[in-house]
This record gives structure tokens, sequence and C-alpha cells, in this order.
């Protein structure tokens, strides 16, 4: 707890003397972070300076609010650190008919997506940003910005999406001296590499990429905007369709920001449990993962079929559990479950949880041992899409793309949340940051999965409620919410602000896929065009994620 | 030794000449035309023989994978799925025509019926028993692999033809894969031949009536092996058409039997590759109780058993990383081949 | 069997053998769709500009297709040459090979030998800057441990971030009719054929009809395209040895031109719309569309947003629809075998019942936007 006062007190000091009047102290509900009103938005980028020094480490969000009343947009800035829970909150306001903000894409290149999503659906323009335009919305789109709260919805009809000529959807310029070995290939949205529909467009001279620009938005179903207009406890089934891969954790997510949000409390036995589905669903997403990226390797077949084979015995569980097989919603605001049946889990659920987990892994081992005798997969993946060190921090990197670069943070040891910091497990770091060493991390999480499992089916309660009962008249709430979890990918952030009623006011997602794949403009940079899916695959992207 | 499968090729052979033989008579056709249709009426009953085998073959492939990975592949169509390959290629013949328009359209029409009757052509040349082939030369080891080789031109004309930078790219992959292999071929091949001392199908086989060739050039052997498993462009060196990265290579804008036919070709050379493999090295028609066709027939297709059993196993390396092991592994063990051929012949000419 | 050793054998060989494949592609050519004995009539006519454009994932292609290639992919090919020319000489000494003769076989490996050490001293020594990956070069790499380490200069230039060069259009909203929905609407086409050709339809048809009806039902091919989470039920889940959809011959083939049945598995955006419209444009006829899932029929949850486009059949025309959010993959392969069975006898009939109802819809929409 000391070490947490110490650097809440060392950023106050720093900050408010150097700043002087154009910051001031907020008081936050967390005692764990710390919070600033940035009087002054021109400022940012010495705040930002300041808080690099202090051993703040990446930009985690810059969230947009539309406030028409006071006549601004709220801008909230998030900082993370690796050492300790602690983030760093700054809120400024800009006025909303002229809002320019300096960018702090130079210092710090994390904060690209972020800015640029900010500029896609709210309008704020940035200085000094590398490449502003529409990420989400389609590149011509000048119909207004969606989040803002008087956006007329019927503007969208116009969008000419049936006129299906050139100058309507692709208004890309290449320039007209260029050597005459360069061209541009457009990986797009159908294409079996991209897990999902995303488009690479790549310049190659020969075998070798030159530049790399990744292009989003083609799932982007405007889950932010609609959510404003669904009750709390109606928004469940969006963050199931997050990420397909690993819904169980949005549920979480959002079950941890709407309580917070709402002040419920949830009974211990629900935690347990849901400790039990959160590391069920990261074996589920990882054997996926495991089956992409054999497939991008080239045993399409064989190392393809296998992880599958051994996820459905997972999803067999988890359809005795909740009845579904992909998009669960299980996971509720006040504990797991649909009231009617939320009392329903036997014991032998649990004892079957054991024997698949003993079955797994001893197949596990198997295909581990296959996999490393093959030198064509050493040759496939040493050395290939390297993220080393500090750099994968500057770019923003999060989960096991940032542990294989020899960084040690994972949010469920740095800021516990459900009953994490009574488990006992371990956290696999890698040395190099190649494909090889992603690979290494996410197969030993799985084995830290099995034994955080079998830890918790030892220790959950075996009496208790599973869910409390919420009020509907405490289904509303002010001020703000904040749930924070580790994704199979990730770093997962839900933030909802609340106004009173029983609709979010704003609720904004951080999908780690999102920032991760922004790092391929930087690793695709000298790789063979024969490595994309290799490299891909090993960021491991769920494309429902990105897009929102 | 009465050979079955000689006589009932002597029996067929009869028949058609009597026929042919009518006919001619009655429609007074000039006798210099007799020869070339007699070759032409038994090449149209190979294609035939050889069709049913390609559909065994393919039906075969399909059944393993899916074996190997814990699942019974084609069942519904046919007893055991048989017919499935057939219901492909009806369907091929009724799609329609798709290619782009700025594609060069007399290369987009030509090549894949030419490329398919290219990979089945030297077939011509290997027998199948002692007294069972189309043709015999003293060089026939030599046709054998020219005419092989006018392939990988016809693969980088397809993918230029296309116009479109899949294909583009995979046609230049393509041919950079195909052109690499022939040199680990010839040093492989030419240990072979040293052994042998003819480029004769007919005597590379009789000279291994006593001991097979994998026997005595295990080294050779393999390398010849994994050289056909990169000229047939199958996994793990299937780069040029490796859907994970270009879709399907040179083979993109193909649609309908131009398609049917490149998924032909492939099985063809499987045929042919195999055939020469067996020619080569397991020893042709020579074996215990068998009748000697049927010998060959069955070595083929525990090589095809093999080339589908590679498939299954191995992660595809990048197309430079190909290119360095087919440069600075392979030629150097071929050359390693070579030398120990040298070496050990001298003791082994009186045996053979 | 035999026949003289003449090169008359080889070339009668080789021409049947042209001759035969020649005789598959102008046999495909006349009973293919859009051929003149059409067996399996064309769709109508939905205006499909991106048939003919070249592949390139549904997007325009972007520059030129005609490019020239990097030396790196020339290096081997060069070392190749020499080794192309001297082999046939390595033949003859094969033929001529004398175990007993110690000189000429000396002569000849020492020669073998001496090529092939001159190759490594070419790829290693001179060309080894030519053939390392760019990722693998000393430069890159000292780069990479440096921004590693936190050094600033390294880091700028390591996540350096390329502007991509946007046209910046006004985009102009021409409402050309009242509703743009109008632009869609499909047409049959009244085409007369030559009363031969239009007989010789007839009996192939009566003929042969079975048995492409039987080839189209029992091997649909579906195209690789995965848009959101029902993609991961099917195709993915389906393909796993547990539900096994090849046993029905299902393959997802990587390029549409060889597709049959495209499966639109997750909502249409704004942006997805065009392309999908082009996927769909190259695939060859006949062809059909299934829509899966709650997305892909009318929106799903995500119905009301202002990015998703409400029901993929106001895109391309749909064949079959599953409903589910996922639907699970049983319930796919009973689409399956629903769909061997309605293949229909007549295209045509089939594809005017459809498009009525379509239009029908249509016309209900128009009514509804206008008030």
């Amino acid at each position: 707890m000391s070490k947490i006062d110490t650097i809440i007190e060392n950023t106050r000091n720093k900050l408010l003397s150097n700043l002087g009047k154009d910051i001031e102290k907020r008081e936050l509900k967390w005692p764990k972070y710390v919070g600033f009103n940035l009087l002054n938005p021109n400022r940012i980028t010495d705040a930002v300076k300041i808080l690099k020094k202090l051993g703040y480490a990446q930009p985690l969000l810059i969230t947009g609010i539309d406030r028409p009343k006071e006549g601004a947009i709220e801008l909230v800035y998030k900082f993370n650190r690796l050492d300790s829970s602690v983030v760093a909150w700054i809120y400024t306001q800009v006025p909303r008919d002229n809002p320019k903000i300096p960018s702090i894409t130079p210092l710090w290149r994390a904060a690209f997506p972020h800015e640029l999503e900010t500029y896609d659906l709210l309008g704020v323009i940035f200085d000094g940003i590398p490449d502003l335009r529409h990420v989400f919305l389609p590149w011509d789109w000048n119909l207004g910005f969606p989040l803002r709260k008087d956006w007329d919805p019927n503007l969208a009809k116009q969008y000419p999406w049936w006129e299906m000529t050139r100058e309507y959807y692709d208004p890309f310029v290449i320039p007209e001296d260029e050597s005459d070995d360069i061209y541009y290939v457009s990986i797009g949205p159908q294409h079996p590499a991209v897990h999902g529909s995303f488009r690479l467009i790549l310049k190659l001279r020969g075998d070798t990429i030159l530049e790399a620009w990744p292009d989003f938005g083609w799932v982007h179903r405007g889950i932010e905007k609609l959510a404003e207009s669904k009750t709390f406890e109606q928004i469940i089934i969006y963050t199931d369709r997050l990420c397909y891969g690993s819904s169980i954790t949005w549920n979480l997510t959002y079950a941890l920001a709407a309580e917070d949000l709402l002040g419920i409390e949830v009974p211990e036995r629900a935690q347990w449990f849901r400790v039990i589905l959160a590391e069920m669903q990261r074996i589920v997403s990882h054997l996926l993962w495991l089956a992409a990226l054999s497939g991008d390797l080239g045993t399409f077949h064989s190392m393809f079929l296998y992880p599958l084979r051994e996820r459905e015995k997972f999803l067999d569980l988890f359809e005795k559990a909740c009845g579904a097989r992909l998009t669960y919603s299980y996971i509720r605001i006040g504990g797991v479950g649909i009231f009617k049946h939320a009392e329903d889990i036997p014991a032998t659920w649990f004892e079957e949880l054991r024997e698949t987990l003993k079955d797994f892994k001893k197949k596990m081992e198997e295909y581990l041992a296959m996999t490393e005798a093959s030198e064509t997969f050493h040759l496939r993946t040493r050395g290939i899409g390297v993220l080393k060190g500090k750099a994968a921090v500057e770019a923003g990197a999060t989960g096991p793309v940032l542990r294989a670069a020899g960084i040690k943070y994972d949010v469920r040891k740095i800021d516990p949340y459900l009953v994490y910091d009574e488990i006992d497990f371990e956290i696999p770091v890698g040395k190099n940051g190649d494909v090889y060493d992603r690979w290494w991390v996410r197969i030993n999480e799985m084995i830290q999965s099995v034994h955080i499992l079998e830890q918790a089916i030892d220790a959950i309660p075996k009496q208790g409620p599973l869910r409390v009962k919420v009020p509907p008249a405490k289904l509303r709430g002010t001020g703000e919410g904040f749930g924070r979890t580790e994704d199979p990918r990730g770093e997962a952030i839900i933030y909802l602000v609340g106004d009173g009623k029983n609709t979010p006011y704003r609720i904004h997602i951080r999908t780690p896929t999102y920032i991760n794949l922004s790092l391929l403009h930087f690793i695709l940079r000298k790789a063979k065009l024969a490595d994309i899916a290799a490299i891909i695959g090993s960021l491991d992207p769920c494309m429902a994620e990105v897009d929102r | 030794m009465n050979d079955p499968v000689v006589d009932i090729i002597n029996f067929v052979a009869q028949f058609v000449h009597g026929i042919l033989g009518w006919v001619f008579e009655t429609f007074n056709i000039p006798s210099w035309l007799y020869y070339p249709t007699f070759v032409a009426v038994m090449a149209i009953l190979f294609l035939l023989a050889f069709s049913l085998d390609l559909l065994f073959i393919i039906w075969m492939e399909r059944k393993l994978l899916g074996r190997i990975h814990h699942r019974r592949s084609v069942t519904e169509t046919g007893p055991f799925g048989f017919f499935q390959n057939i219901a492909d290629a009806v369907k091929m013949l009724i799609k329609e025509d798709v290619y782009p328009a700025k594609a060069d359209k007399f290369m987009h029409n030509i090549v894949p019926p030419l490329m398919a009757a290219i990979a089945i052509i030297p077939i011509v040349l290997i027998p199948f028993g002692p007294n069972i082939w189309f043709m015999r030369m003293t060089t026939s080891v030599v046709l054998f692999f020219a005419i092989a080789t006018l392939v990988p031109g016809l693969v980088v004309l397809a993918g230029w033809a296309s116009n479109s930078k899949f294909p583009t790219i995979g046609a230049f992959r393509a041919g950079l894969q195909l052109i690499s292999y022939e040199i680990p071929l010839s040093l492989s091949l030419l240990g072979v031949i040293l052994m042998a001392r003819s480029l004769d199908f007919y005597t590379i086989i009789e000279a291994q009536r006593n001991l097979w060739f994998i026997i005595l050039q295990p080294l050779g052997a393999l390398i010849f092996f994994i050289v056909t498993i990169m000229e047939l462009e199958r996994s793990p060196f299937d780069i040029p058409e490796a859907e994970g990265e270009i879709i399907a290579g040179w083979r993109t804008e193909f649609s309908g039997i131009k398609f049917g036919l490149f998924y032909g070709t492939e099985y063809f050379k499987v045929f042919v590759s195999a055939a020469a493999f067996t020619a080569l090295f397991l020893g042709g028609w020579y074996g215990p109780f068998l009748p000697s066709a049927i010998y060959f027939v069955l070595k083929m297709h525990i090589v095809i058993f093999m080339i589908i059993w590679v498939r299954v196993t191995f992660f595809r390396p990048r197309p430079d990383q190909l290119l360095r092991i087919a440069y600075t592994k392979l030629i150097p063990l071929s050359i390693l081949n070579l030398l120990w051929v040298v070496i050990i012949t001298p003791y082994i000419l009186p045996y053979l | 069997m035999i026949l003289t050793n003449d090169y008359l054998t080889l070339g009668v060989f080789s021409l049947i053998m042209i001759g035969a494949m020649i005789l598959a592609i102008i046999l495909w050519k006349l009973i293919a769709s859009g051929g003149l004995f059409e067996i399996f009539s064309k769709r109508s006519v939905v205006p499909e500009p991106y048939k003919r454009a070249s592949y390139e994932c549904g997007e325009v292609p972007i520059g030129k297709t005609r490019f020239s290639f990097d030396i790196e992919y020339y290096v081997f090919p060069l070392i190749f040459i020499v080794f192309d020319v001297f082999t046939p000489f390595l033949f003859l000494w094969g033929i001529t090979y004398s175990p007993y003769d110690i000189e000429l076989n000396i002569f000849f490996m020492g020669l073998i030998i001496f090529l092939a050490i001159g190759m490594f001293i070419a790829i290693l020594k001179d060309g080894k800057r030519l053939v390392t990956p760019d990722y693998q070069k000393p430069e890159y790499l000292e780069l990479i441990n440096k921004a590693a380490e936190g050094d600033e200069e390294a880091l700028n230039e390591f996540l350096r971030i390329e502007p991509l060069t946007i046209i910046k259009k006004e985009l102009t909203i021409k409402r050309t009719s009242s509703n743009p929905l109008s632009k869609y609407k499909l047409e049959i086409p009244e085409k007369k054929d030559n009363p031969i050709v239009a007989l010789i339809k007839k009996i192939l048809r009566k003929l042969l009809g079975w048995l492409f009806r039987w080839g189209l039902a029992k091997s649909p091919w579906i195209p690789h395209l995965g848009i959101k989470c029902c993609a991961l039920e099917i195709p993915m889940a389906v393909g796993v040895s547990r539900f096994d959809m090849e046993r029905w011959g299902i393959i997802p083939s990587a390029s549409p031109r060889q597709a049959d049945v495209m499966i639109v598995n997750g909502p249409v955006t704004i942006k997805w719309a065009p392309r999908l419209k082009a996927l769909y444009d190259q695939m060859p006829e006949p062809k059909f569309v299934v829509a899966l899932g709650e997305c892909a029929i009318l929106g799903g949850p995500f119905k009301g947003s202002y990015s998703v486009i409400d029901g993929v059949n106001k895109i391309i025309p749909v064949d079959f629809y599953l409903p589910g959010c996922p639907p699970r993959p049983e319930m796919f392969l009973e689409l399956t075998m629903t769909y061997r069975k309605k293949i229909p006898t007549e295209v045509d009939e089939r594809r005017r019942k459809i498009i009525e109802a379509r239009n029908e819809v249509l016309q209900k929409l128009e009514k509804l936007l206008s008030e």
C-alpha cells in the first residue's frame, strides 16, 4: 500500500509544481489511482513529458466524452505503470466548436491509435499527429461524427454504399515517380491469412515489405453508440460479440465496470466461479490461436485440427453450464448466470472439468513435442517480427506480445481483480520478442491456467449464491466505472460514465487487439511477404474486437 | 514364365489390330495411316485406364488425410465417397468461364490443356513390365526429364497471363522453386546412371534385378524423393499456391475446367513422378510372387502413399529458405552421393 | 505391346493427349453457363460490374500489375544457369562410365566439386549481401537491440509512422432516383435464342440435366470468407474432426473464382458492402448464397446502427437463410443436406421466384422510407 501512496505523492508533487496553475488535483473514487484536471489543454505535452520521466509506461486509453451542456468535449487520458497498479488520469476539456489539442504521438507512439479513434468518431483534431484519417468509418466519410450527442442518425443513410465505383470507396494515391520494382498489394478483407476481415496495404519491393498500413473498420458496428440507448443489463450481449474468441472476458470486464459504477457487491462463490470461467476461456482462446497460427505456418491439416479438437471438449463444458458454444452472456451484473438456473451447477461439472484438464495436459505435451521437433518451425519463427524490450512498451503492446518482449506485466498480478491475489501462479516471460517467443509465452500461459483452475476447483465454496438480485431502482448510476482485466490478448478495459439514467452516458472499450495490430506499422517493415501470416497469427487478432 | 498381364495386353492389341484391319480394308484408307491410328487407339485406351487410377489416387488422398486427422473424409457421394471426384469434375464442367478482362485471352485458354498434356506425356517412356511399354529409346531418361522441365515455363506463363497481382507473385515463386530443383535432380539421377551405366529406363530396371538401387544409394533415393515433392509443388513445398499467403497463387484467375485441368495436372505429375521413382530406385517390376506389371503399380502406389503422408506432416518453409535448402544442403548431399557411388561401384558391378 | 522405337509414337501420343485436353475445354465452353448450349442457365441480370476485374481480395487493384522483380530473385537462377549448361556433359559421362577408369572419374568428380565450391563462394561470400533477408542484416539487428534498451534515436527510427496519402474528396450525395435501393432492382432478361440452339439446349437438358444437378449438389465449394463470430462456427468449427463437413464434399477454396456457395457469416457494414458485392461478382455462375446468422439475415443485435446494413439480401440475392446467433454446426450440416435436395431442376424458375419476392420487399421498403 505504501508503495502506491509514495508513487501518488511523487506524481502529484511533480506535476503540480511544474505546471503551476494550469493543473489541479482531482479526487477519484479509487484510492489506488491518481487524477488531475488540466485546465489548459495546450499544456498536455508538458504534462506527458513529466509523466514519462516519472516512469509511467503507456497511454492506456484516451477517451472523448461529448458534453454539449458545457459546450465542450471532455478528454480523459489514462497512463499506466509497469511496476504497480497506479493509473494516472488527466481530464481536459476542449471547446466543442474548435476541438484542437496538441497530439502526444511524437512523444509516445502508443497514443496514435487512440487519437485516430477519437478524431474518427468525435472530431477532435490533434496537432502534430503523423496521419489524420478515418479509421472505422470509410475514408471519404464527411457526414458528421457519430459519437456526438447531436448527430442525426438519418445522415448515415445517405452514405452511398451502393455506388460501386472506385472514387467512392478507395481514394488512395500512389506516387508517380517511384521505381519500377515497387508495387502495392492489398491483402484484403477476404484472405485466409487475416483472421476475420482486415486489410493490409503493403508497399513491396520483390519479396520484402517496405511499408505496411493496416486498415480497420470492416466490422464496425457502432457498439459504443448503440450502447448509449440500451440499459445496463442489455449491453451484456454486445460485450459478448466484442471478441468472439474470448467472450467471457468481455462479459467479465463489463460486469466489473458496471458493478463499480452501480456499487454492487458480488458474493464469494460467484467470484471463484468467475475465475474458473475466465481461465477456461483463456485456454479456449489460446487453443484457437494455436490452430490459426499452425494453419498459417503451413500445416493446414494436422496442427490446425488437433487443437480445435481439444477446444471442443472445453466448449462442451461451457455448454453444460450455460447452453452456448461461442457467445455466452453468462457473467451478469451481480454474479454469474441467469436467475432460474443460477443454482444449477452440480458438483459433477467440476469433476468433469478436472478430468478434462488431466487429458488436456497430456495432449498439450504431445503437441509441444511435435512442434518443437520440427526444424522448419524454428526456421519460420525465430528472429521474425521482432519487437523487443522498451520498444514494445513504447509502441503500446500489452498481453503476451509485451511479455514475449521481456517485460513482466500482467494485470492479474499488478492490479488484481476478483480473487486472483489468493491464487498462486507464475507469469511466463520471453526474451527476444519474436514469433517463437510469443508462441512459447502463450503455450506456457495455457499450462499456468491449468494450475489456476486446479487451485480454484479446490477452493471454490461449495454453497452460496451465484448471483445477487439487483433491484431495478439500483440499476441507475452516476459517476464512473472502470473495469480492467487481463484478456487472453492483452489488457482489456471498459470505462463507463453514467448520469443517473438507466442507460450509460458513454461507454468506452479499450480492446488490446486494436493497439497490437497498430504495431504492424513497425513490425512488418523489413519482413518478407511470406511472413505476414506468421506475424499476424502471432499477434492473435480478433477483428470484431478491433472494430467494435 | 507366363505373365497374365502381358497376355491381357497382347490380347487387347490383337483385338485392336483386328478391328483396325477390317476398317482399313473396307474404307480403303492409305496404309501409312495404319500405324499412327493403332498408336492413337492404344493411347486412348491407356488414357481411360489411367483415369480410373487417377480417381482412385485422389480418393485415397482425401481419405488418408481424413484418417490422419481422426475423421472420415468424403463418405456421402457413392460408396465410401468414391464418386466425389467425379462430382467435382462434373461440377466444374458447368461453371462459367470468368477471367480478368485485361488478361491475355489466348494464353489463358491454351495454357491449362497444354500443361495437363505435357504433364502426362512422359509416361510414354516408362516401361511397366518386361514387355509392356510404348516406346523404348537408349536415352529415355534424358527425354523424360526434358519434357518434365517444360512445365515451369508454362506455370510462369499462366501466372503472367492473368494480369493480376497475386498470380504474378505466385508465378515468380513457382518459377524459382521449379527450376531450383533441377540441379539436385540431375546430380542424384547421375548416381543411378553411373551405377546402371545406361540412360534407358529399361536397362536401369534390369540392372536392379538382384538388388534395388534404394538399398545401394539410400542418400540418392532420399534426395530424389525430396526433389520430386518440390517438383510436384506439394506440401511442404507448396509455396506457389500457399493459401495462407497469396490465395491460390498462379491458379487464382482460372475457373471451371481450366482449374480442373490444373487440379488434374498435379495428380498426373504425382503419377508420373511415382512411376519414375519406382523405375529408378525401387526395382521396377521385379518382385517375388505377383506378375510384374501389378508389382510395378503396387510399388507406385506405395510411393504415392509416402508423398501424401509427407504432406500432412511438415510445416512449410518460406521461398528463400526453400532455395537455401535446395542450394546449400541438397547439392552437397548429392555430391556426397556421387562420391559414394564412384567409390562402391567397382565392388558392386560383378553382382549387378 | 510393342511398337517400334520411333518418335512417331511419341508424336501421336502427344497429339492425342493435347487433343483430349483441348476437347475437354471446348466441351466445357459449350455447355457451361454463358456458353452456347448452357445446361444451367445464367442467373438473372444482376448488374455485375466487377466480374471481370482482376482479383485482389475484393478490392479494386492498387497500382500496376506488371512490375519488375528485385535482384534477390535472380541470384539463384543465375547460379542455376551455370549448372544447367554443364549437366548434359554429366550425362555423357554417365553412359561412358567405367568404374575402373580412374582418371576420367577423378576428372569429372573434380569438375563437379570445383563448380560446387565456386557456387558456395558465390552465395556465401559475395552473394550473401544479396541473399540475406533484410531483417537479418546486421544494421537492422543493431537497431532493434538499441531500441530495446531505450535509445531515443533508435526508438524514433524504429517506431516511425508513414502517412497514407489519401485524396480528401468532397463526397457529393447524389440521389438520382427517389430511393437509392431502386438501383438494385433485379430483372429477368427476356432473351430469345436461335430455334436450333434452343432445341439442342432442350435435348441436352433433358438428357444430361440430372448429371449436372448431381455434380453441383454433391460438391459445393465455399470461398474463404470470415466476417465475424459466425465464421468461427461455420466454416471453421464445422471442418473440425468432430463435425467434418468434408463428408459432403465441402472444401474451402481460397480463390472465389473456383467457389460455388458463398456463406456470409457476419453483419455487412457500409465499408464491407461494395467489396462483398465485388467478391460475389467474381464468382462464376451457377452460384448460391447462404445468409448465416442473425446479423446477415436482418442485421441481428446491431440493427439500427449507423454502420450496419440490415441484412445481406439488400446487396446480393440470398438463397438460404440460417438463423441463430451463432447457429450450431449441426444446423449447418442439415443445411448441407437440404442444399443437396433443393438444387432446382429449373434454375430459372427458382431464380424468378426469389427475384419476385425480393422486389416485393424492396417496394415495401421504398414505401416505408418515403413516408
